[in-house]
């Protein structure tokens, strides 16, 4: 019977990883890894010191006794050595496979380098001699496919990818990645959450206080699920504060909780349940630095993006990580990208003095059920199709080439049928 | 951080969710993964959701149920459990949610037990032979062999008072068969000089086949590239007694993937350690970069220094 593909996403907060074929990650940790400092010269070791570290939640539970840190930085590795112990646990304590028989397929970040993939591969074959490696880059296109509203199915579009720390618009052309058009946008989950707890904080006496004496504990995660059970996007933010005013007993949700200490503490959620979304729409709320809106923001990178594939990119905006999760914001983009659209079309024909008449141009964002690990599940999906079999790249051609087979990894064609 | 599991956690969270989930709150699942080569499937059905399926794929599942016999698995093992397995895999347990033991402590043993499928399928020789030393009773087979990896294999030879499980340990890669060489000659070492380890069953590590594979017959010796020779354990009563059988089943079962964990721990290790090497290099010969002596030098006013005719 053939070994499924193993799919690791490593992302800068949580690393997802599970078995090909599953629908969802078999685990979700956070990407940390908890090692001690050697005492004693390495010489004088008498054991398995090198063997004593944990990685995920195991590693924060010991952050007292450990050094605890986060191996990639920005979507980036940058401590190849912790990531190659890393990847060892991932492979042995969670998914416990048996490297040399399965084909793994890993995500890389938007614009990360052919060097980096040179390591990947090195690490992967040298150390854990896997049978296949594959680095894949736009998996949340091919997750999207899983949407209603997909009609074909395409490897052209625009990524919105917002996950903890930082939001990348992605054009994505024929399944290669428009690298000079990509923006980043510094809102992101973690922002949310603090902006609602700020704005709490200054109406609510009962709030508890933040316990973050180790890196992210579990109200952190609580916190989140708060954040998504609670928050929803508003078609105004004006007319919704009316709203609010008019019957606050309709839309005020109260909210309890004990603090670790064990002390209860009991919030009513008001105005946060739209304000914490609307960073995204309307960013000076909460940021005086940073004042683009995100539809604008996609706007101008399709803008910029090659002139052939703009109504591609227009046509299909895919959402992904789990900060897009917000009810209604597929739609709220929708009509604001759409907006803009129409604007721009509006002063063409007006400076043309009604000679150009452009034709509209579809506006179309996606969501889907799978948008929190859509990066994930893109992988797993494309490793189940017997396609990736002759894409994935193998022992025998590191061995006969070396790691430079990694810098290029083909896009599916046949897929995209 | 040394041990590996018994059983695997992907399935023990699936199984505990379900079998702990009250009859309202059921879902469908369809969780496929892998243990170090056996395949498990879990499956609840969304129309049938009082079932839960678990299949599990062996390598060499033929062999095991030859040597222990049909019954083993129908009867003794998962009495009540066994259906017909589902198209493509060895074995296929069938649990009924809605007839569970109401104990919270059953249930848990439950999940415990199932998420170890894959080692008691491929230990089951092993088990037999055990139980077989525990109960005093004659040695049922005079040998049973697993070959639960490709040109590798696990005998168990029980004796009347021991029994004797003999791997035969490959690894494709050189490295790793010069490392796994170290690691073996390094237990042999310990064992026998090591006063802890005075209880411990008795290692030996040979290339030649031991003694006791060699008396058999139809053993075919194993050999090709990358063999790294024949480790063998002795498990004497004292090894088994007090409810250590589970412990002993676990560990002896799970023991080329340990193997296989530590050879690759040391090679991260022997990485880490060329990389950082490699870097000192790079920053000597950096430093050792000769200076431009031709250069004008200048002073933070704009004067030089000339030095002498």
């Amino acid at each position: 019977m053939e070994a499924p593909a193993v799919v690791i996403d490593n992302g800068t907060g949580y690393c997802k990883m599970g078995y090909a074929g599953n629908c969802e990650p078999n685990f979700i940790i956070p990407s940390v890894i908890a090692t001690k400092e050697p005492k004693q010269a390495r010489k004088d070791w008498h054991g398995v010191e090198d063997m004593d570290f944990w990685i995920g939640d195991e590693a924060l539970s010991r952050a007292g006794e450990y050094t605890v840190n986060y191996p990639i930085r920005h979507g980036i590795v940058e401590n190849w050595d912790a990531m190659e112990r890393y990847w060892q646990r991932c492979m042995f304590k969670y998914l416990r496979c048996d490297p040399e028989e399965h084909n793994f397929l890993l995500t890389e970040p938007p614009m990360n380098t052919p060097e980096n993939r040179e390591l990947t591969a090195e690490i992967m074959f040298e150390t854990y001699n896997v049978k296949g490696l594959y680095i894949a880059a736009v998996l949340a296109l091919a997750a999207s496919w899983t949407s209603k509203q997909v009609v074909a199915r395409t490897l052209t579009g625009t990524v919105v990818d917002a996950g903890d720390g930082v939001t990348h618009v992605i054009p994505v052309s024929d399944g290669y990645v428009i690298g000079s058009c990509i923006k980043h946008i510094p809102l992101a989950g973690r922002d949310i959450t603090n902006f609602i707890q700020l704005l709490m904080r200054e109406r609510e006496s009962g709030m508890p206080a933040r316990e973050r004496e180790s890196g992210m504990p579990a109200d952190e995660a609580m916190e989140i699920a708060r954040r998504e059970q609670y928050c929803y996007v508003c078609p105004d933010m004006a007319k919704e504060f009316k709203k609010y005013d008019e019957d606050p007993r309709r839309w005020v949700r109260e909210t309890a909780g004990n603090t670790k200490k064990g002390i209860a503490w009991k919030v009513d959620v008001a105005y946060e349940r739209f304000l914490g979304p609307e960073i995204f729409f309307n960013p000076e709320i909460c940021n005086p630095d940073y004042t683009t809106p995100l539809p604008n923001v996609i706007d101008a990178t399709i803008q910029a993006s090659p002139i052939d594939c703009r109504r591609g990119l227009y046509k299909n905006v895919v959402l992904s990580g789990g900060s897009t999760m917000f009810k209604d914001f597929g739609r709220r983009l929708q009509r604001d990208i759409k907006r803009c659209v129409d604007e721009r079309s509006r002063k063409a024909e007006q400076l043309s003095n009604g000679r150009i008449k452009p034709t509209p141009t579809d506006v179309n964002v996606i969501s889907h059920h799978m948008q929190r690990f859509a990066v994930w599940f893109g992988g797993s999906m494309l490793a189940s199709t017997p396609e990736f079999h002759n894409v994935v790249h193998t022992r025998q051609q590191y061995e006969e080439y070396g790691p430079s087979i990694c810098r290029h990894n083909p896009v599916f064609s046949a897929i995209t049928m | 951080m040394l041990h590996l599991e018994p059983g695997h956690r992907i399935m023990a969270e699936a199984l505990a969710a379900r079998i702990h989930a009250p009859p309202d709150r059921r879902e469908a699942v369809d969780v496929r993964c892998s243990d170090f080569g056996v395949q498990y499937y879990l499956c609840v059905p969304p129309e049938q959701q009082n079932v839960l399926k678990l299949s599990v794929w062996v390598r060499c599942f033929a062999e095991v149920v030859e040597g222990v016999g049909e019954a083993f698995f129908a009867e003794q093992l998962y009495p009540g459990m066994v259906q017909p397995p589902e198209p493509g895999y060895s074995l296929t347990l069938a649990l009924d949610l809605d007839a569970l033991p109401p104990e919270e402590e059953a249930r848990n043993e439950l999940v415990r037990k199932l998420s170890c499928v894959g080692r008691d399928v491929l230990g089951a020789p092993l088990r037999v032979a055990l139980l077989a030393l525990l109960g005093g009773a004659a040695p049922p087979r005079p040998y049973y062999a697993v070959h639960h990896r490709e040109g590798e294999a696990m005998y168990v030879v029980p004796k009347d008072d021991v029994v004797i499980v003999v791997f035969g340990i490959a690894f494709a890669s050189p490295v790793e068969a010069a490392i796994a060489k170290a690691f073996l000659h390094e237990i042999e070492i310990s064992r026998r000089q090591s006063r802890d380890l005075a209880t411990a069953p008795t290692v030996s590590y040979t290339h030649e086949p031991p003694l006791e594979l060699k008396q058999l017959d139809g053993v075919r010796p194993l050999q090709g590239a990358g063999f790294v020779g024949h480790v063998s354990l002795a498990l004497s009563k004292r090894n088994v007694e007090g409810g250590r059988l589970e412990k002993v089943l676990a560990l002896v079962v799970g023991y080329r993937n340990y193997l296989m964990f530590h050879v690759m721990g040391a090679k991260s290790q022997l990485h880490t350690r060329i990389r950082s090497r490699s870097s000192n290099w790079l920053q000597v010969l950096n430093r050792a970069m000769p200076e431009k002596l031709d250069k004008e030098k200048k002073t933070i006013t704009g004067r030089t220094f000339r030095k002498g005719p």
